[in-house]
């Protein structure tokens, strides 16, 4: 497995894990919500992680990359970091609601709304150039 | 005018019975006299004091849907009469504690429900909170269901005073009088309801009536309950269905019911 692999791997890996975490949760209290408003969780989680997964998956199952192909070696930790801070960023509110008595849905809608729109710079680059830019 | 008479009248009444009395010791105890005529005027200040036949004890500004009200608190007293009617509320015993929502700025006290006003109750705000006033979610008509529950009234105890008495412990209420038939609305209030469902909370607000049935000549008390339940993480509450919350429902007005009636005082 060439290092560019590895890479997507290990972000593919993170997404995933953060978004089925996060679906799990909201599923494990859905009897504490209207049914209505559990799908508006839903709906909110896969429309926030479908741009991401999206050029992920569109990327792996759309071509090999070249075998010369490399990723930028100093850039690459930085690039795994900003993705674990966005994930963690919108993971652990889920998580929190999940736990946490007395959360509201709509505070959580309202803040997956908020920041999932404000955070997007922190991914969307790194996942152009890992995905889109390494099969060219 | 009527009632300012009335007071005044009353007032004038326990004045005459306290000169009676100071004659009395002026005639029968030489010391006294010369304390009499301080005691006299101490015993007039206290008689016309006395006789004010209704006393506001709080009252709140408050929000009643789109309207501004209060949540007033006083007690009444007239004596020699055996019952009062206060134009907002209906018929009630002579003498008396209530508190309630009011939309008005004032409450009548009339010796029948066209009769002449005996007296009447400026509504001034005493408790005056920081911030803006506290709505009150006094339900319309319309959010209860039609059927009803019925309660023979078979206490001793005025149906008002009664109801008021227990009410007050767990909502605000809004009496409203219509052809001759009075009715409270109380606010949402949480349902207490047995563990089993604790992602169900629930409330309640009800809508009491008193009825008379001329066939057996007795009042009855008509319940009608707007049941809510909602969900722990959610803001919204819709009407309930379920069982549990239903049933909590129906415990919780009988047990209301009961305490109006005196069975668990």
């Amino acid at each position: 497995m060439t290092r560019i692999w590895r890479v997507r791997i290990t972000l593919l890996t993170m997404f995933i894990t953060a978004f089925v975490l996060q679906l799990v949760c909201v599923t494990a209290v859905y009897k504490s919500m209207w049914p209505d408003e559990y799908v508006q969780v839903m709906v909110k989680l896969f429309g926030i992680y479908s741009v991401h997964l999206s050029v992920i998956l569109g990327a792996i199952f759309g071509g090999k990359p070249p075998d010369h192909a490399q990723p930028p070696r100093l850039l690459t930790p930085i690039a795994v970091a900003l993705a674990a801070l966005w994930n963690v960023l919108i993971g652990w509110r889920t998580v929190a609601f999940a736990f946490t008595a007395g959360e509201k849905v709509t505070d959580l809608i309202a803040y997956l709304d908020g920041v999932s729109a404000a955070s997007a710079f922190l991914v969307t680059g790194l996942l152009t150039t890992y995905f889109i830019k390494a099969n060219q | 005018m009527g009632g300012a008479r009335s007071a005044h009248a009353e007032g004038l009444t326990a004045l005459l019975w306290h000169v009676r009395f100071i004659a009395t010791l002026w005639s029968d105890n030489r010391h006294m006299r010369h304390l009499a005529p301080l005691v006299l005027v101490l015993l007039a200040l206290t008689s016309c004091a006395s006789t004010q036949p209704v006393k506001l004890i709080a009252a709140q500004r408050v929000i009643i849907g789109d309207e501004t009200g209060y949540n007033v608190e006083y007690e009444f007293s007239f004596m020699s009469r055996e019952s009062v009617y206060v134009r907002q509320v209906g018929p009630v015993g002579a003498s008396g504690h209530l508190e309630h929502l009011v939309r008005a700025e004032h409450l009548d006290f009339l010796d029948s429900r066209n009769g002449k006003i005996l007296a009447s109750l400026a509504i001034t705000p005493t408790i005056h909170p920081s911030a803006s006033p506290p709505t009150m979610d006094v339900p319309p008509e319309s959010a209860f269901p039609t059927a009803y529950q019925s309660f023979p009234w078979t206490s001793s105890a005025p149906l008002i005073a009664a109801a008021n008495d227990v009410l007050r412990r767990y909502f605000r209420y809004e009496p409203r009088n219509s052809d001759n038939l009075t009715r409270l609305f109380t606010t949402y209030a949480v349902l207490p309801h047995s563990a089993g469902a604790p992602d169900v909370p629930a409330k309640i607000a009800l809508l009491l009536s008193f009825p008379h049935d001329p066939a057996t000549n007795r009042y009855s008390l008509h319940v009608r309950t707007s049941v809510l339940e909602g969900r722990s993480r959610s803001d919204v509450y819709k009407t309930a269905s379920d069982d549990a919350v239903l049933r909590a429902a129906d415990r919780f007005v009988g047990q209301l019911v009961a305490q109006m009636q005196g069975v668990h005082p």
